[in-house]
């Protein structure tokens, strides 16, 4: 009772159980409850305490605290029947979401990566610093096949680490390479994580892919620049072979034979889209039948991988959806205890300045992506977030054709955001993902230290996308203009 | 090469842990791996439905089918993803915990978390469905797939099936820490176990009434029998079900109790 009392001069009773329950859930997180399951447990203790506790007694509670009625009951939750069914099954837009993980699974394989990596090393082999290069490249290429960060990461770590090493590449040039390569994958289309924040801020998800395009470019693009600089200013760190095989046409050839194919899988899934052939969930079923045809192309594709890759997408889909179900309950108790309208008064009373507002929000996402993955973030912050966005009339240019610019360009920014989040020492997931898969002799110092540039890079290109907003609008009205 | 195609290369997610699944763990995996075959179908329904569309056939019953595919099968996904304990979770501390330490974190966030959720849905869209079904409901479009009932239905019965790969994944870590008795699964899913006797009790009670009223006497009324009435003690209500519930639960954890003692008894 004194307590309250005491609470009560500085927040009201709601206040203080919404933020009483974001802290019972993240101590459920951190002691290794799955996410899902702490979402539901920490909904269902406050729904059972409103229920038990505090509305039967409010009476009593505002003679010492500010509080307004939850009416969670029983009977009241029968709404959770059509929320679950509305938006977790019939929803035309998550039906991309296990075609594309899908997509990535076949893409991964089907051998096109290591294709390239290996008729790419020849071809630029002989320069200094084609390896790091080769690995970008591939990692823009096969963004596509990803947006489980962990699985191109590995891939690339695997694939390209011990070429750099016995080359005499800087371990912190190569490591920080592969780890950048690695997360673009999240940003640029065809991207899972675009899906669920198309579905999360009620965009239309062609928007966003083609939205994403420039912004993701523009960061590889300054990938690209970075390492050629480097690679002249100081060669010792990445040295070229001592002998290298003359670069003939055969050479080229190859290179084009492996690039070709996946590169007109992109281009088929957003040229679909672009070209109106498609929406883009029907993009993501083209997206899995052209990769299932690539691996079978590169001789691959056999019953087993068909099995396996379609098991495994169930158990990624059925992840990413639990959070889903999850998430509907969370948001459901939340609201009754009133904490959008407490969440949303205290980020907007924040700054006056609306864009500094939106710059608080990038950062806290960005303290979030430490803790958790872009699934949890995407699920529960963006749709609180996305009212915030909406009234804060921020001038982004939707030239007549993009519905909410601003929310477009909000949910690019918090893309490369959440992507610079995980490269950033100490606690980036990409980083801990490299180190699973380095040689003996490569220590996560090196790995820290490799990265540092590349955070820089990316608070750059967050920069670029902050202050031109329309590189985000522009390519979404072009496309769906007349 | 060879490492490379070691390292990426897919295992299948049933089969990690095999030794260890019971016979609720199999049968989930079981039925996964046929409903995995449902995101090929799906691929092939959606790339059809490009197709036919853009020649001038525009099927809209495919429109529909794409996400009956994709709803049944992600619901199965959660239920897969229980057993094989894929579902995210902030790793950081957990990996340094000790095993036993490890299956009661698991144990906590199974039976007395996420259950009690499934539960809950499990009720909500019962009579979610049931009225689906009553009014024979159908699609928005005029030649969408008609039936909706069927997949409101299967929505239903996906909360069974996550509750028992739920449960066999508590059994199976349960295991690790004892000998897993009848009465030691009722009493450690304690907030579950409540739970799941009184929806039994209830509508146990509800259908015992239904049926022993006259005709003309309509669901509401039964609603407001006195069974279901509330007993208050100042401003708290505890209906009469949920006291029958507490004794209930202690008499069935207590019986299975004596029940295992005889049974060891007797050996």
């Amino acid at each position: 009772m004194f307590l309250l009392e005491f609470l009560g001069q500085f927040m009201t009773l709601n206040e203080f159980a919404v933020l009483a329950m974001f802290l019972v859930f993240i101590f459920l997180l951190f002691r290794g409850i799955p996410v899902a399951y702490a979402l539901v447990g920490v909904s269902l203790i406050f729904a059972l305490i409103a229920e038990i506790l505090l509305d039967p007694n409010r009476a009593a509670f505002r003679d010492i605290i500010e509080f307004d009625r939850t009416g969670i009951d029983y009977q009241r939750l029968q709404v959770l029947s059509g929320r679950l069914f509305g938006n977790i099954v019939k929803n035309p837009v998550l039906v991309a979401l296990p075609m594309f993980i899908f997509m990535g699974l076949m893409l991964d394989q089907s051998g096109v990566a290591q294709r390239m990596m290996q008729s790419m090393q020849k071809l630029f082999g002989g320069l200094r610093g084609g390896l790091s290069l080769t690995v970008m490249l591939i990692g823009i290429i096969l963004a596509a096949s990803t947006g489980v960060i962990g699985a191109s990461v590995t891939l690339l770590g695997v694939m390209a680490l011990p070429a750099m090493m016995a080359q005499n590449y800087s371990k912190p040039i190569a490591t920080g390479t592969i780890a950048s390569a690695g997360t673009l994958g999240i940003l640029i289309p065809p991207s899972i994580m675009l899906v669920i924040m198309s579905d999360q801020l009620a965009i239309s998800l062609g928007d966003l892919f083609m939205g994403a395009l420039f912004p993701g470019l523009i960061l590889g693009a300054l990938y690209i620049v970075f390492i050629v600089t480097y690679g002249l200013i100081n060669p010792k760190a990445m040295p070229a072979p001592p002998t290298t095989d003359e670069v003939g046409w055969d050479v080229v050839k190859d290179v084009l034979l492996a690039v070709v194919p996946p590169m007109f899988l992109i281009l088929l899934v957003l040229g679909s889209i672009f070209g109106g052939i498609a929406t883009p969930t029907e993009a993501s079923g083209l997206g899995a039948l052209g990769a299932t045809l690539l691996a079978l192309a590169n001789g691959k594709l056999n019953y087993k991988v068909l099995k396996e890759v379609s098991r495994s997408t169930l158990n990624t889909s059925g992840y990413i959806v639990g959070i889903f179900l999850a998430a509907n309950f969370f948001a459901l108790v939340m609201r009754r205890y009133g904490g959008d309208e407490i969440i949303q008064g205290y980020v907007t009373s924040a700054f006056s300045d609306p864009y500094m507002i939106v710059l608080f929000i990038l950062f806290i996402i960005f303290l979030l992506g430490f803790l958790l993955d872009w699934i949890e973030i995407t699920i529960i912050i963006m749709p609180l977030m996305l009212p915030i966005i909406q009234g804060l009339e921020l001038a982004v240019p939707g030239f007549d054709q993009v519905r909410d610019p601003a929310v477009v360009w909000f949910a690019i920014l918090v893309a490369v955001t959440l992507q610079t989040s995980f490269l950033t020492p100490p606690v980036g997931f990409a980083l801990f993902y490299l180190k699973g898969v380095c040689p003996p002799g490569v220590s996560l110092g090196h790995i820290y230290r490799g990265i540092i540039p590349f955070v820089m890079l990316q608070l750059l290109g967050l920069f670029i996308v902050f202050q031109f907003p329309a590189l985000t609008t522009w390519l979404p009205a072009i496309a769906y203009g007349d | 090469m060879e490492p490379v195609e070691d390292i990426i290369k897919l295992s299948d997610p049933g089969e990690v842990g095999r030794d260890e699944h019971n016979r609720g763990d199999r049968f989930i995996v079981q039925l996964s791996n046929v409903v995995a075959w449902l995101f090929p179908t799906l691929m092939i329904a959606i790339c059809s439905q490009v197709v036919l569309r853009s020649s001038g056939m525009n099927q809209a019953w495919l429109d529909d089918l794409q996400w009956w595919l994709y709803g049944s099968a992600v619901l199965v996904g959660i239920a897969y993803a229980v057993t094989n304990n894929a579902h995210v979770r902030v790793d950081i501390f957990f990996d340094n915990y000790k095993e036993d330490k490890k299956s009661r974190i698991e144990i906590f966030g199974l039976v007395w978390l996420a259950l009690p959720f499934i539960i809950l849905c499990w009720d909500v869209t019962v009579h979610y469905a049931i009225a689906s079904v009553a009014a024979d409901e159908g699609s928005d479009s005029p030649n969408g797939l008609h039936n909706l009932w069927i997949l409101k239905v299967v929505m239903n019965l996906s909360f069974v099936v996550i509750g028992v790969a739920i449960w066999s994944a508590y059994v199976r870590f349960l295991n690790k820490l004892t000998e897993p008795a009848l009465w030691k699964q009722l009493l450690f899913a304690f907030p579950s176990t409540m739970f799941l006797i009184n929806l039994v009790i209830f509508y146990v009670i509800w259908w015992f009434l239904r049926l022993t009223s006259p005709a003309d006497i309509n669901n509401r009324q039964i609603g407001r029998h006195p069974i279901f009435d509330s007993y208050e003690i100042g401003v708290e209500e505890i209906p009469y079900t949920i006291m029958i519930t507490v004794v209930v639960t202690f008499l069935v954890i207590g019986l299975a109790y004596l029940r295992d003692r005889a049974s060891h008894a007797r050996y």
